[in-house]
C-alpha cells in the first residue's frame, strides 16, 4: 500500500477506544488505523489477518471494514461493515452502521457513470458546484494554469456569478 | 477472458456497429494468422474493447477490407487489415487464454478439468507462437501474476477486492505494453479498471453455481455464509455500488483518451455507459435483458448473430 | 500551436456561443476537481492547459477581428483570414508602437492586464476617449472588476453610441450569466451522401442475415 485512498481521510475518524470486548488484537489494530497512515494500515490489516478465524466478532470486521476502505476497495469494505453491523452488540452498532451508510453514500454519490447522470451533468450549468466553474471565474483563464475552484465546495471567492453563487 | 466487455447493440449507430464488426472480425483473423487457427476459438469482445482502446490512445487507425472468413464463407464482410494494435491484442488474447486454462488445471475438478486438459495442448502451441513473436517478457508478467492471484485466490483470504486488484494490475500491464509516459499510465488506469470491474462482476456471476458445487469463489470467502447460497438482494446492492465506482473510475480515463475518429469514440461511450451498466443490472439482477439482447447467450454471442463459439478460454 | 478550434472540437465558422460552450463542457471534462484524487490528475491537468490556451487563443482572435470590422454584427467570422486590428499586424509579441491604445490592445490579448493599465495610465486626462476607457473596461474585467467594467463600457457607449464593438461588450458584460444552459456541445460528425450511401448498405449487410445461422 503505497497511499492511502483519499475517500479514507474523508469518511473515518476511528476512535483509539476500542469496543469493550475487543481482543488484543483487535485493540492494536484500531490504535493503528486510528494513525492514518499507509505503514499503519497495512501493519493493522496484517495484524488482522493473522488472528484466529474462530475468533472474529463484529469489531473484527469493522476494522476489516476500515482497512479495506483504506485501500479503496468498495465492495470489501461494504461487506465487512455490514457484517459487522449484523454482529454487533447494541452498544456497538452505531459506530459500525455509521461508516457503513457514509461509505454507501459517498461511493453511491461518485457513481456518476450512468448516462442520465452524465447527461444531466452535462445540462447543468449551476455555477458553483463542486464539478464545475463558471465562466466568470478568473482563476481559469486568467492565469491559464487551468487550476480553478480549489476549495472543497467549488467556487472560490473570486467568481462573481450572480445567480446560483452565494 | 470472460466476455463482459461489450457493446450495447441497440444505441450503436450503424456506422459504429460496423467498424466495430470490423475490428472485431479483424482480429479474429490477426489471430488466425499470429497464432494460429485454433486460438480464433478464443476470441472475445474483452479483447475486442482492448484493442479498441489501444487504438485510442496510439491514434492507430485500420484499413477496413471486404473479406470471406472460414467461419461465415458464404458472404464477404468488413474486417480490419491486421496492425500492430490487432497483433499485439492476439498475442495477449493467447498468452492469456493459455494462463487461463493452466489456472483451470490448478483448481477445477470434473467436465471442467477434463475440458482444460483437452484445450491445453492447442493453447500451449498458441502461447509458443506469441512468445516466438517476441512477447516473451508479456508471457512471463502474466505468469507470475496469474500465479500470485492464484496464491492469493488459495489462502482464501476474505477480500474481492484484492484479488481483482491483482487481476487488474495484469490487465493494466497488458494494456500499457509496449507504451510509456502519460500514455502508458492512461492505459494501465483503464486496463486496471477494466480488469477489477471484469473480476468482481463475474465473481457475482459465478456465485450461485460456484456455491452449489463448493468451488472457489472469492465473494464466497469474504461473504463467509455457506447458509447464503445465491446472493442477498443487500449484497447485490452493495456489489452494484462498487461495479459502479469502477465504472466511474474508467469514466474518468475514458475522458482522457483523445481520438478524432467519432466511429471510435462514440463506441467507447456506447460501451462505458451503456454496455457495461447494463452487464452489471444483467449479472446482478437479472434485469436489462430487453430484446435486442435476447439473442446473445449468457458469455457467448457475437455482434449481429450468435457465433456459438467459446467466449471462455 | 494546434488549431485551437480542432482542439475545442467546433468549426471555425462557429459562433461565439458554441464555442463557449464547447469551451465549457471540455473544461468540465478535464475539471482538477473531477480528477482531485486520481493519479491521471496531471494529464487531465495538462488537457485543461491546452483547452485553456485554444480558448484564449480563439477570443483573441476574434477580439483582434471584431476591432478591424467597423460594422460588428456579431454573426459569423467564417472563412476569412485572420488580420490584426489596425493593418493586421501580428499577436505574438506587444509591438510598443506610438499609439498606446494599440500597445495597449495588444498587452490585453496576450493577458498582460498590468502593463496594459500602465500603458494606458500614461494618456493625459484630457485625451482619454472611449477608446480609452472601452480598453480600461476590458482590463477591469481581465480583474475580474466587474463593477467598475460596467462603469466603464457605459462611459464609452455615451462617448461613442455608434460603435459596435463597445456596446456588444457591453452586452456581454451585462448578459454574462445568461449564456448558462445554451446546451451541450455535441461533435458532430459530418454526414455527406457517401455515409448514408455507406449506411444503407451495412444495413443491408445487417438485417438481411439469411445466410449463417
Amino acid at each position: 500500500m503505497t497511499e492511502l485512498h483519499p475517500l479514507y481521510g474523508a469518511l473515518t475518524a476511528v476512535s483509539p477506544v476500542p469496543a469493550v470486548t475487543a481482543t488484543p488484537a483487535e485493540r492494536k489494530a484500531r490504535g493503528l488505523l486510528s494513525r492514518h497512515t499507509p505503514e499503519s494500515t497495512a501493519t493493522a490489516l496484517r495484524t488482522l489477518l493473522d488472528t484466529d478465524r474462530h475468533a472474529r466478532g463484529a469489531e473484527w470486521y469493522f476494522l476489516m471494514g476500515v482497512c479495506a476502505l483504506g485501500q479503496g476497495h468498495p465492495a470489501d469494505a461494504q461487506a465487512h461493515l455490514d457484517h459487522a453491523c449484523t454482529l454487533a452488540t447494541p452498544e456497538a452498532v452505531s459506530e459500525y452502521r455509521t461508516l457503513y451508510e457514509s461509505v454507501r453514500n459517498v461511493f453511491e454519490k461518485r457513481r456518476s457513470s450512468d448516462k442520465d447522470d452524465k447527461d444531466r451533468r452535462d445540462r447543468d450549468h449551476a455555477c458553483c458546484s463542486a464539478e464545475d466553474c463558471c465562466e466568470c471565474c478568473f482563476c481559469c483563464d486568467g492565469d491559464g494554469d487551468g487550476i480553478c475552484c480549489e476549495g472543497p465546495d467549488g467556487c472560490c471567492d473570486c467568481c462573481d456569478c450572480s445567480d446560483g453563487c452565494n | 477472458m470472460y466476455g463482459y466487455l461489450r457493446t450495447h447493440v441497440p444505441e450503436l449507430k450503424v456506422r459504429q456497429q460496423e467498424y466495430y464488426r470490423a475490428v472485431y472480425c479483424g482480429l479474429c483473423r490477426t489471430m488466425g494468422q499470429c497464432t494460429g487457427q485454433c486460438s480464433r476459438m478464443t476470441l472475445s469482445y474483452d479483447f475486442t474493447l482492448f484493442a479498441l482502446v489501444r487504438m485510442a490512445l496510439t491514434g492507430e487507425t485500420v484499413t477496413v477490407r471486404s473479406r470471406r472468413c472460414i467461419a461465415h464463407p458464404l458472404r464477404k464482410r468488413p474486417m480490419a487489415d491486421p496492425n500492430s494494435t490487432l497483433r499485439l491484442c492476439a498475442n495477449a488474447s493467447a498468452i492469456l487464454a493459455h494462463h487461463k486454462v493452466k489456472d483451470d488445471l490448478r483448481d477445477e475438478r470434473g467436465l471442467k478439468r477434463t475440458a482444460a486438459t483437452a484445450v491445453s495442448p492447442f493453447t500451449a502451441s498458441m502461447r509458443r507462437r506469441a512468445v516466438k513473436a517476441g512477447y516473451g517478457d508479456m508471457d512471463s508478467g502474466v505468469f507470475h501474476a496469474m500465479k500470485e492471484l492464484w496464491e492469493l485466490e488459495t489462502s482464501r483470504i476474505p477480500s474481492v477486492d484484492e484479488p481483482a486488484t491483482l487481476f487488474g494490475e495484469l490487465m493494466g500491464k497488458t494494456l500499457a505494453y509496449g507504451l510509456e509516459g502519460n500514455t502508458a499510465k492512461l492505459a494501465h488506469s483503464i486496463g486496471l479498471h477494466l480488469g477489477r470491474f471484469v473480476y468482481i462482476l463475474d465473481a457475482a456471476d459465478d456465485y450461485a453455481e460456484d456455491m452449489e458445487h463448493r468451488r472457489y469463489n472469492p465473494l464466497a470467502c469474504l461473504y463467509g455464509d455457506p447458509a447464503m447460497t445465491e446472493l442477498s438482494d443487500r449484497k447485490r446492492e452493495e456489489l452494484r455500488i462498487a461495479l459502479l465506482a469502477e465504472l466511474s473510475e474508467l469514466e474518468r480515463a475514458f475522458d482522457l483518451l483523445d481520438t478524432d475518429d467519432p466511429d471510435l469514440g462514440g463506441l467507447l461511450s456506447n460501451i462505458l455507459y451503456e454496455g457495461l451498466p447494463r452487464q452489471v443490472e444483467r449479472v446482478l439482477f437479472g434485469s436489462a435483458c430487453d430484446c435486442a439482447q435476447k439473442g446473445q447467450g449468457k458469455k457467448t454471442g457475437h455482434p449481429r448473430r450468435r457465433h456459438g463459439k467459446g467466449e471462455r478460454s | 500551436m494546434n488549431d485551437p478550434y480542432k482542439i475545442l472540437g467546433v468549426s471555425p465558422t462557429a459562433t461565439d456561443d458554441e464555442v463557449k460552450s464547447a469551451y465549457r463542457a471540455l473544461a468540465r471534462k478535464y475539471h482538477p476537481d473531477k480528477y482531485r484524487d486520481s493519479d491521471l490528475a496531471e494529464m487531465a491537468g495538462e488537457k485543461m492547459k491546452e483547452i485553456n490556451a485554444a480558448y484564449d487563443e480563439i477570443q483573441k482572435m476574434r477580439a483582434g477581428k471584431t476591432a478591424g470590422q467597423s460594422g460588428y454584427g456579431g454573426s459569423s467570422y467564417g472563412g476569412q483570414t485572420y488580420g490584426g486590428p489596425y493593418g493586421g499586424q501580428t499577436y505574438g509579441q506587444a509591438h510598443h508602437s506610438g499609439n498606446p491604445y494599440i500597445t495597449a490592445r495588444q498587452l490585453i490579448n496576450l493577458r498582460r492586464v498590468a502593463e496594459a493599465a500602465q500603458v494606458l495610465s500614461t494618456v493625459p486626462e484630457s485625451d482619454r476617449g472611449a477608446e480609452w476607457h472601452f480598453l480600461m473596461g476590458c482590463i477591469a474585467v481581465n480583474r475580474g472588476h466587474f463593477v467598475d467594467a460596467q462603469q466603464f463600457f457605459d462611459t464609452a457607449c455615451g462617448m461613442d453610441p455608434a460603435n459596435a464593438e463597445y456596446r456588444d461588450a457591453r452586452e456581454r458584460l451585462r448578459n454574462r450569466s445568461a449564456g448558462f444552459g445554451s446546451g451541450q456541445t455535441t461533435r458532430t460528425s459530418a454526414c455527406s451522401c457517401c455515409d448514408i450511401c455507406a449506411a444503407l448498405a451495412c444495413m443491408d449487410c445487417c438485417c438481411g442475415n439469411g445466410c449463417c445461422r
